[in-house]
C-alpha cells in the first residue's frame, strides 16, 4: 500500500527529506504512479552531478547545505566504482541506467492521480512500498545505533509520558542511513549492477571513512543522563532492558504472543463455511487435538468473532468420549445413539457440528469394536446425508498415518463424508512471556559474545582502523629503512634530490590505503596482518631486486644476435605508423631521443654491476638522467590516481586482504622501473590519449602511460630491460637503441589504441623465439613427457612469435589444453612454464574445478599440495570469482585449471567469453583482462584416451595412485616357509596385491611378475573393483556416521545420482567442452605415467636397503597398498631426495630395529602392510609418508 | 489490510507482488521458486541465481517478515501460524500465473513449501528442502535439536539485546569460517525488525509438521549440510522417512545452516543435481 508523501517525509531529517522531495519531483515530472527508491537515487545522482544539469531541487534551502549531503552517494560511488572505465563515463552510464529504469516504471493513469488528489496528497506520487520499507529499515537501524540509542529512549519515554503518538515518530532518518537502506533495495542494486557497481561496495564506501560518531570508544558513549533512572540495586542491564525499551513498538508489544489458536479456528471456520465440496474439516497434525479443543471452546463460548458470519449460532456436539470408549472396548452403542439423536434435534439452522474427536480411538480398537465402529460410521454417513447443509462432522488426528489407517478401513469415506484435510502445524505452548523467564538468560549468551568479541563489535570495526595506522607507520618505516639501506649499499652517488623524492611516492600508496584500502573485517587481527605486511613488503622488495638481478643474468646468457633481427621488421612498420600520427618527427629525431636517454643508462648499469652484483631500484635511477627526474615530477600528480584505481579494482574483488592491497600498490610504484610489475597497472585510456599527443618528445610522460596500460605488450619494461641488455654488450649501442626504439614505438602505438606488437614480448626474460632452448629447459625442469613438452613449446613459440588474431584484435593470451593421464606431470609442466616464461613459481595459479574431489580425498598423498578451497580468502566463493580474483592479482601468470570437464555453468560461460574476447567476467559481470595469461585446461576424461583403453594395462592405475592415502604402515614377521626358501635366486623383495594375500598365497617376486603379465586384464579389473568398493565404503562410512540409515538403500541412491548426474551433466558439459576445445590454441596429449618402471625402481632401492639391514636370506613382501603409497609419493614429489631419505631413515631403521628385537632366522618373511583403518599421524619430513612404521 | 487467501482476486495478487518484492527472472521454461529462510531475504540467493537463469524462470520473493519488506505489512495477528505464509506463497504463484514449479525452500521456507505442497499438490513438481526441520524442539524419541528452555533463552537474549544476539548467532548459523557469508547474514538478520524477528522465531518454534509430512505427494530432496546448528542430521533422516513423496537425501560436505551463502559452489552443484534427477 503506497504511503502518502507527507507521512514518509515525517520520518526523515532535513537532508533526507530534501532528497525525498527531489525524488517526488522527479516522479511527478515523469508522471509516475509512485515515488520509488529509484527516484531517490536518481535525484541524488542528478543533484550531485557536477555538470550543470537541471537541478530538480524544488524548494531546497541554501545550496551550500545541500551540496554536502548529496555528495555522500557520489563520493561513495567514486570510491566504489570499477577502475576499468573512466569515472565520467561510468557516471554517465549510471545516470543512463537509472534513467532507463525509471522509463520502465508504469506511469500513473489519470484515475490514479485523481484518487491521489482526492486523498489529499496533492499530486505528489505516493511513496512506494519498497521505499517505505527502506525508510523504516533505516529508521530502525538508526534507532538501534548504540550511539543514539539513549537519546531515542528518552525521547520515547517523554513521548509516552505525554501520551504522544507512535513511539518512534521521533526518529528522523539521516540521509546516510536512508541511502544505506535504499542500497539494499533489490531494484536499486540491480540497476547499480547494470552500471557496473555493486551496492555492497557502495555501502562499504559510505561507511568508510567512518562517521564521526563511531570514532569514540564505547565506554565514553553512555551518557550520564540515564544514571538517575535506575536504582542502586539494579544492574545497568536491567535498567535498560525492560521490554518497552527494546521493543518500542506500541502496536507490537501486546501482540507478541505467537499463538495460532485464533488462526486455526478461523481456518476451521473457513472450511465449514464453504459452499463447494470439502466442507468437513479433518485436522491432521501434532497440534490438531489442541486446535479442535480450541474450536470447541470458541463455539461453546460463542466467540463468533473468529468464525465466518454465516456460522453464527452454530452448535457443536461432541461424541469424543464415546468414540474413545469405543476404542478401549467399553462403551455403549446406546450412548452414541442418544448423542446422535440429540444431534438430530440440534441440526437446525444454522446447523450443528459433530465432533468425533481423535481418530486414533476408532482405528486402534480391538476386532470386536470394529463392528460398533462401522455401525457408527454408517450411521454418521446416513445422518450427513439427511441433514445435508446443516450438519458437519469434524475429527482430528495427530498423525497422518492414523488418518490413512482410518481411510483404509473405510475406503471412500473422505468422499462420503466430504472431508477436507487441514494440516495443523502450530503447537500452543503458552510461551508469550507467560512462562517464567529463566534468570540466567543473559549469562547463557555471554559465551557467544565472548567468542566473537572483537570481530563483531561494531566499535571495534571502525576504531581499530586508527591504531592500525601505527602498524602501517611501522611498516612504512621498515620500508624506508630498507630503501635507505639499499641506497647506501649500492649507490653512494645518489643525490639528495632523489632521496627526497623517492620516499615521497613510496609513502603515497600507504596513506591512501590507510584511508581507503581497509577491509573492516580484517581489522580485528591488524597486528598479524601488518606484521605480515611488513614481511610481505620486505619479501617483495627482496624479490624485486633479485628479479632484476636474475633478469640480468638470463639476458646475459641468452643474448643472441637473432633477437634484434626479429624485432626490426615490426619496428619499422611501427615507425611508419607513428610517423603518420606525428608527422613532424622524422626517424632520426626519434633515434636521437632514444639514444640520448639510453646511453647513460647502460653506462650507469655498467657501473653498478661493477660495484656490486645486485641491481637495486635506486641504482637504476642513479644515472641521474634529467628525464628521469622529469618523470619523478610527473609521477606524483598521476600516481595517486593510479593507486586509487588499482585499489578500487582490488577492493572490488571482495575484500582482498590488506596485505595484498599494499603489496600490489607498492608494485605499482616500483613498476615504472621494473618490468613484470609494471604490467599490473590499470588501463586508463583517456589519460593515455591525452598524453599520447606529446609522446615522442616526452618520454617520461609516456612512461606514466605505460604503467597504466594493461595491454598485451611489454613496452613498460623499457628501462630495466634496456639496462640489462646494455650492460653486457655495451660495445653495441646500436642494438640497445633499436630495442628501446621499438619499445617507444610500441608505447606510441598502444597509446593510439592500435594493436600492439606481440613481437615485443620476445623481450621477456626468456627468449621464446628459440624453440629448442625453450623446449630443452622445459624438459630439464619436468623430466618426462618429452613429446608433450615439445608440442607445448612449439605451440607457445608459435603463439608468441606470430601475430595471432582472435576476432578483431591481436591477443597475447595463450590457451592450451592438456589431455590424457599423468595429472602430476601436467601440473609440473604448467609450473615449469610459469617459471620459464614469467620468472617465478608464484606466477602460477592452480584451481581444481571439481570441488568435490578436493573435499572427498583431503588426505591423499598426491593432493598434498592442492590448496584449492582451503584459502580463507576464497572460502565460500564461486570458482569463477576465485579465478577472476587470481587473474586480477597476477596479470602475468599460468592459469592451470584442472578438471575442466567438471566446470560449472558460470565458469564455462566465463571461459568461453575469455577465449573469445580476452576478458574474463566474474559472477558480478566485472571483466578481467587475460591478455598476458597462459591458460592451461586439463581433463582426464576428454579425447577418450583414458589409458586403460589405449595401452596395456599396468598393475597400477593412475586412479589408485591418486587415491592412495597416507595409511599407517606395519611390518609383520611370518615364519619361514619352505617353498620360498628353496629358491635361491629369488629376489628378496616382492610385493603382492591384497587380493592374493587374502587367499593365503604368497608369491615370490619372479612368480608374481609372471602371473601378473599373464592375466593382466583380470588383475586390473579386480583392482579397479576393489578401489571402487573401497571408495564407496569410505563415502558411506563418512557420510552416514550418525544417520542410522540403511547403508544399502543409500548406496542405491548414490548410484542413481551419479548415473543421473553423469547423464545430465554430459549433455551440456560435453557439448561445451567440444566447442571450447575447438578454440584452444593447441591440444596436447600426455602419455600415461609408467608406474611399473617406477615401481621397479622403488623395489630396487628398497631391496638394497633391505639387504643391508636384514641380511641376504630374508624375504620382504610389500602389500599393494603400501606400494601405492610409495608410488604416489614418488610420483608427486619433484625431488625424490625426501623419499630416499625416508627409505633410509624410516624403512631401513625399521628393518634394523626388527632384526634387533626378533631373531631373524635364515628365511624369515617380512610383510610390509598398510593399516587401512588408521591414517598416519606424523609424517616424515618432506614426504607424506608415515614417520615411523609399526613393528609387530 | 488483509491481502488474503489464494482465491482472492488479481488486484490483491498484484499488490502482494509489490509488497513482497517478487521478481521473475531467467530465460528457461521451467519455473523455479527460490524461497529464503529466516533472517535472510531474496538476496541470499544472489550467488546461486546466475546458474539457473539459463534453464529456468526463477521466481524470487521476500517473506513478509524479511527486512526488505515494509514492516507495516506484518500483521501480528495474521502471521501467527505458518499457514499465512503459505497463503502468501500460493497467492504470489497464482498472481504470476505459475501452474507448476520447482520449489527450493530454506529453513522456515522449507516448512512453508511442505505445507503449500500439501494444500496444492499439483502445483509443485518437486520440493528441495534446505536446512529443513519439521520440528525444532526435542520430543521424546524425536531429536529436533532444541530444548524448550534453550529456545526460551534464545528468545530472551533476542529481546534483551538484538544486536548482540545477531552478532553471536550469525557466525553460529553460518558455521563455516566464511566471513563474507557471516557479514551478509548478519546484515539481513539485522535488517529485520527485532520484534518481528522474535515473533517469527516463536512461530517457527511453535510449529510442528511431523504429523502432516505424510500428506506431501511431491518428490522431495532434502539437502543437509555436515554441521548445521539448527538441524541435526537425524532430522534429515526423519524427513526422509516420513515425507509422503519419494524423498532423497543430499548431504553436503560443507558446514553450516546457510550453504547457499557459505558454500555456493557445492550448493549449486547439489541443487542442480536435485533439480535434474528424475526418479
Amino acid at each position: 500500500m503506497p504511503t502518502p508523501v507527507s507521512n514518509a517525509r515525517a520520518c526523515l531529517a532535513a537532508e533526507a527529506g530534501a532528497a525525498l522531495d527531489d525524488a517526488v519531483a522527479i516522479a511527478r515530472r515523469r508522471a509516475h504512479a509512485q515515488t520509488t527508491s529509484l527516484h531517490v537515487v536518481y535525484a541524488l545522482l542528478l543533484s550531485s552531478s557536477p555538470s550543470p544539469s537541471p537541478s530538480p531541487a524544488a524548494g531546497r534551502t541554501a545550496p551550500g547545505a545541500s551540496s554536502a549531503p548529496c555528495s555522500i552517494l557520489r563520493d561513495a560511488l567514486t570510491r566504489a566504482r570499477s577502475s576499468a572505465y573512466s569515472p565520467r563515463l561510468q557516471f554517465k552510464a549510471l545516470e543512463l541506467c537509472f534513467g532507463v529504469a525509471l522509463d520502465r516504471l508504469p506511469s500513473s493513469s489519470s484515475t490514479n492521480r485523481q484518487v491521489a488528489e482526492g486523498s489529499g496528497g496533492g499530486d505528489e506520487p505516493p511513496v512506494s512500498n519498497s521505499l517505505m520499507a527502506a525508510i523504516k529499515r533505516s529508521q530502525a537501524n538508526q534507532r538501534r545505533n548504540p550511539d543514539t540509542f539513549h537519546l531515542y529512549q528518552q525521547q520515547q519515554q517523554s513521548a509516552a509520558a505525554a501520551g504522544g503518538a507512535s513511539s518512534f515518530s521521533g526518529v528522523k532518518v539521516e540521509l546516510q542511513q536512508l541511502v544505506l537502506a535504499i542500497l539494499d533495495d533489490p531494484v536499486v542494486s540491480r540497476v547499480f549492477g547494470d552500471a557496473g557497481f555493486r551496492s555492497t561496495d557502495i555501502k562499504l564506501a559510505i561507511l568508510r571513512p567512518p562517521p564521526p560518531i563511531l570514532r569514540f570508544p564505547r565506554a565514553a558513549r553512555c551518557p550520564p543522563l540515564f544514571l538517575c533512572n535506575f536504582s542502586a540495586g539494579d544492574g545497568f542491564e536491567t535498567a535498560l532492558s525492560p521490554r518497552g525499551l527494546v521493543f518500542p513498538f506500541a502496536t507490537a508489544a501486546g501482540q507478541l504472543r505467537s499463538d495460532g489458536s485464533d488462526e486455526n479456528c478461523r481456518r476451521i471456520g473457513e472450511i465449514l463455511a464453504r459452499k463447494s465440496s470439502g466442507r468437513n474439516p479433518m485436522l491432521v497434525g501434532v497440534g490438531a487435538g489442541e486446535a479442535a479443543r480450541d474450536f470447541a471452546q470458541a463455539v461453546e463460548r460463542q466467540n463468533w468473532a473468529v468464525l465466518p458470519p454465516e456460522l453464527r449460532g452454530i452448535k457443536l456436539v461432541s461424541i469424543e468420549k464415546e468414540v474413545v470408549e469405543l476404542g478401549t472396548g467399553g462403551g455403549d452403542q446406546l450412548a452414541v445413539g442418544t448423542r446422535l439423536e440429540e444431534l438430530g434435534n440440534k441440526a437446525e439452522s444454522p446447523g450443528a457440528i459433530l465432533n468425533i474427536g481423535d481418530l486414533k480411538g476408532m482405528v486402534e480398537g480391538s476386532s470386536d469394536c470394529d463392528e460398533k465402529e462401522s455401525c457408527l460410521v454408517s450411521e454418521l454417513t446416513r445422518l450427513l446425508e439427511v441433514y445435508q447443509g446443516r450438519l458437519w462432522v469434524m475429527g482430528w488426528s495427530a498423525t497422518y498415518e492414523t488418518y490413512m489407517k482410518f481411510l483404509s478401513k473405510h475406503p471412500m469415506l473422505d468422499k462420503d463424508w466430504d472431508l477436507q484435510l487441514l494440516p495443523i502445524t502450530s503447537v500452543r505452548t503458552g510461551m508469550g512471556g507467560s512462562l517464567p523467564r529463566p534468570p540466567s538468560l543473559m549469562e547463557s549468551f555471554v559465551p557467544f559474545g565472548g567468542f566473537f568479541p572483537t570481530a563483531y563489535d561494531s566499535k571495534g570495526m571502525f576504531s581499530s582502523v586508527y591504531p592500525s595506522g601505527l602498524h602501517y607507520e611501522h611498516c612504512n618505516d621498515k620500508y624506508e629503512q630498507e630503501v635507505s639501506v639499499t641506497l647506501k649499499g649500492h649507490s653512494d652517488s645518489l643525490d639528495d634530490q632523489q632521496n627526497a623524492n623517492l620516499p615521497f611516492w613510496l609513502h603515497e600508496p600507504n596513506t591512501v590505503s590507510l584511508n581507503d584500502g581497509f577491509d573492516i573485517a580484517k581489522a580485528k587481527d591488524d597486528k598479524t596482518v601488518f606484521n605480515a605486511n611488513a614481511m610481505d613488503l620486505q619479501k617483495k622488495w627482496n624479490d624485486n631486486s633479485q628479479c632484476l638481478h636474475h633478469g640480468c643474468q638470463t639476458t646475459d646468457t641468452d643474448d643472441r644476435p637473432a633477437v634484434p633481427g626479429d624485432i626490426e621488421p615490426s619496428c619499422i612498420s611501427n615507425t611508419e605508423r607513428t610517423c603518420n600520427h606525428n608527422s613532424e618527427n622524422p626517424d632520426d629525431a626519434q633515434n636521437q631521443i632514444g639514444f640520448g636517454i639510453l646511453f647513460p643508462i647502460s653506462e650507469g648499469t655498467k657501473k653498478i654491476t661493477a660495484a656490486s652484483k645486485s641491481i637495486s631500484l635506486p641504482s637504476l635511477l642513479e644515472p641521474g638522467d634529467k628525464d628521469f627526474f622529469l618523470k619523478l615530477e610527473v609521477r606524483p600528480s598521476k600516481s595517486e590516481q593510479i593507486q586509487r584505481e588499482s585499489f578500487q579494482s582490488l577492493q572490488g574483488d571482495d575484500h582482498a586482504s590488506p596485505s595484498s592491497v599494499t603489496s600490489v600498490m607498492t608494485d605499482l610504484v616500483l613498476g615504472t622501473l621494473h618490468e613484470p610489475l609494471c604490467n599490473k597497472g590499470n588501463p586508463a585510456l583517456q589519460v593515455q590519449k591525452d598524453h599520447s599527443e606529446d609522446l615522442p618528445v616526452c618520454l617520461p610522460s609516456m612512461n606514466v602511460n605505460m604503467v597504466k596500460r594493461n595491454g598485451p605488450d611489454v613496452p613498460v619494461d623499457s628501462f630495466s630491460c634496456v639496462g640489462h641488455q646494455g650492460s653486457p654488450t655495451n660495445g653495441t649501442p646500436q642494438r640497445v637503441l633499436t630495442r628501446s626504439f621499438s619499445q617507444v614505438l610500441n608505447g606510441c602505438s598502444s597509446a593510439y589504441d592500435k594493436p600492439s606488437f606481440i613481437s615485443s614480448s620476445t623481450l621477456q626474460k626468456f627468449d621464446l623465439s628459440n624453440y629448442k632452448s625453450f623446449c630443452s629447459s622445459l624438459v630439464n625442469k619436468v623430466g618426462r613427457q618429452e613429446e608433450a613438452i615439445s608440442a607445448i613449446s612449439q605451440a607457445i613459440v608459435h603463439c608468441k612469435s606470430g601475430e595471432r588474431r582472435r576476432g578483431a584484435c591481436l591477443r597475447g593470451d595463450i590457451w592450451l589444453s592438456f589431455c590424457g593421464p599423468d595429472k602430476i606431470g601436467k601440473k609440473r609442466v604448467a609450473v615449469a612454464l610459469a617459471e620459464l616464461i614469467y620468472g617465478s613459481k608464484e606466477d602460477f595459479v592452480c584451481i581444481d574445478l571439481s570441488y568435490q574431489d578436493c573435499v572427498a580425498h583431503p588426505k591423499t598423498i598426491c593432493a598434498q599440495q592442492v590448496v584449492n578451497g582451503n584459502d580463507v580468502q576464497f572460502r565460500g566463493k564461486m570458482n569463477v570469482d576465485h579465478i577472476a580474483a587470481e587473474l586480477s592479482q597476477k596479470l602475468q601468470s599460468v592459469v592451470f585449471l584442472e578438471n575442466v570437464d567438471k566446470a560449472d555453468f558460470l565458469v564455462q560461460n566465463s571461459l568461453s567469453q575469455a577465449i573469445r574476447t580476452g576478458k574474463f567476467p566474474d559472477s558480478h559481470g566485472r571483466e578481467f583482462s587475460v591478455n598476458n595469461a597462459i591458460f592451461i585446461l586439463t581433463s582426464a576424461r576428454i579425447q577418450g584416451q583414458t589409458f586403460s583403453q589405449t595401452k596395456e594395462c599396468s598393475s597400477f592405475s593412475e586412479e589408485t595412485i591418486l587415491a592412495a592415502s597416507c595409511w599407517q604402515m606395519k611390518i609383520i614377521l611370518e615364519p619361514s616357509r619352505e617353498s620360498i626358501s628353496s629358491s635361491p635366486r629369488a629376489p628378496n623383495v616382492s610385493f603382492a596385491s591384497s587380493q592374493k594375500l587374502r587367499n593365503n598365497q604368497v608369491y615370490r617376486h619372479s612368480v608374481f611378475v609372471c602371473k601378473r603379465k599373464l592375466d593382466v586384464s583380470h588383475d586390473c579389473r579386480i583392482q579397479y573393483e576393489s578401489l571402487m568398493s573401497a571408495k564407496k565404503a569410505h563415502k558411506t562410512a563418512k557420510v552416514f556416521l550418525d544417520l542410522n540409515l540403511p547403508v544399502e538403500e543409500v548406496d542405491v541412491n548414490d548410484n542413481n545420482y551419479s548415473s543421473h548426474e553423469d547423464y545430465s551433466k554430459s549433455e551440456t558439459s560435453e557439448s561445451w567442452m567440444e566447442d571450447f576445445f575447438d578454440l584452444v590454441d593447441a591440444s596436447v596429449d600426455f602419455k600415461p605415467f609408467d608406474f611399473d618402471a617406477l615401481a621397479d625402481n622403488m623395489l630396487k632401492d628398497i631391496n638394497k636397503i633391505f639387504r643391508g639391514a636384514a641380511g641376504p636370506d630374508c624375504l620382504l613382501e610389500i602389500d599393494q597398498k603400501v606400494m601405492e603409497e610409495i608410488l604416489a609419493a614418488a610420483w608427486s614429489l619433484e625431488d625424490r631426495g625426501a623419499l630416499t631419505k625416508w627409505f633410509e631413515q624410516v624403512l631401513g631403521r625399521s628393518f634394523v630395529e626388527l632384526r634387533r628385537r626378533r631373531n631373524l632366522s635364515g628365511h624369515s618373511i617380512l610383510r610390509l602392510v598398510a593399516c587401512e583403518d588408521a591414517f598416519a599421524q606424523d609424517h616424515a619430513p618432506g614426504v607424506l609418508l608415515p614417520s615411523r612404521i609399526i613393528i609387530s | 489490510m488483509g491481502f488474503g487467501s489464494s482465491d482472492d482476486t488479481t488486484t490483491k495478487g498484484r499488490k502482494l507482488l509489490e509488497i513482497l518484492n517478487v521478481r521473475m527472472v531467467g530465460a528457461g521454461c521451467r519455473v523455479l521458486v527460490l524461497s529464503h529462510g529466516f533472517g535472510t531475504d531474496q538476496s541470499a540467493w544472489n550467488r546461486v541465481l546466475p546458474y539457473f537463469l539459463r534453464d529456468y524462470r526463477v521466481v524470487l520473493y521476500d517473506l513478509v517478515c524479511a527486512g526488505s519488506v515494509n514492516p507495516d505489512h506484518f500483521e501480528f495477528h495474521r502471521y501467527t501460524t505458518l499457514d499465512a505464509y503459505v497463503d502468501d506463497l500460493l497467492a504470489v504463484l497464482d498472481a504470476l500465473g505459475v501452474d507448476r514449479c520447482y520449489f527450493v525452500g530454506h529453513s522456515v521456507s522449507a516448512m512453508i513449501g511442505i505445507l503449500a505442497a500439501i494444500r496444492r499438490p499439483l502445483l509443485f513438481l518437486k520440493l528441495i528442502l534446505v536446512g529443513a526441520s519439521p520440528r525444532f524442539l526435542n520430543d521424546g524419541d524425536y531429536h529436533g535439536g532444541f530444548e524448550r528452555e534453550e529456545t526460551e533463552e534464545v528468545f530472551a537474549a533476542m529481546e534483551a539485546n538484538y544486536e548482540a544476539w545477531v552478532r553471536g548467532f550469525a557466525p553460529l548459523a553460518v558455521g563455516a569460517d566464511v566471513p563474507a557469508a557471516v557479514r551478509e547474514f548478519s546484515r539481513t538478520l539485522f535488517n529485520m525488525r527485532p520484534d518481528i524477528s522474535l515473533f517469527v522465531s516463536r512461530t517457527v518454534f511453535n510449529s510442528d509438521l511431523r504429523g502432516v509430512l505424510g500428506l506431501v505427494q511431491a518428490p522431495c530432496v532434502v539437502i543437509q549440510t555436515a554441521n548445521d546448528v539448527s538441524v541435526p542430521p537425524s532430522v534429515a533422516a526423519y524427513l526422509k522417512a516420513h515425507l509422503g513423496g519419494r524423498t532423497t537425501l543430499e548431504l553436503l560436505h560443507d558446514e553450516g545452516h546457510l550453504p547457499h551463502l557459505s558454500a555456493p559452489a557445492s550448493f549449486v552443484h547439489v541443487l542442480h543435481r536435485a533439480l535434474t534427477t528424475t526418479q
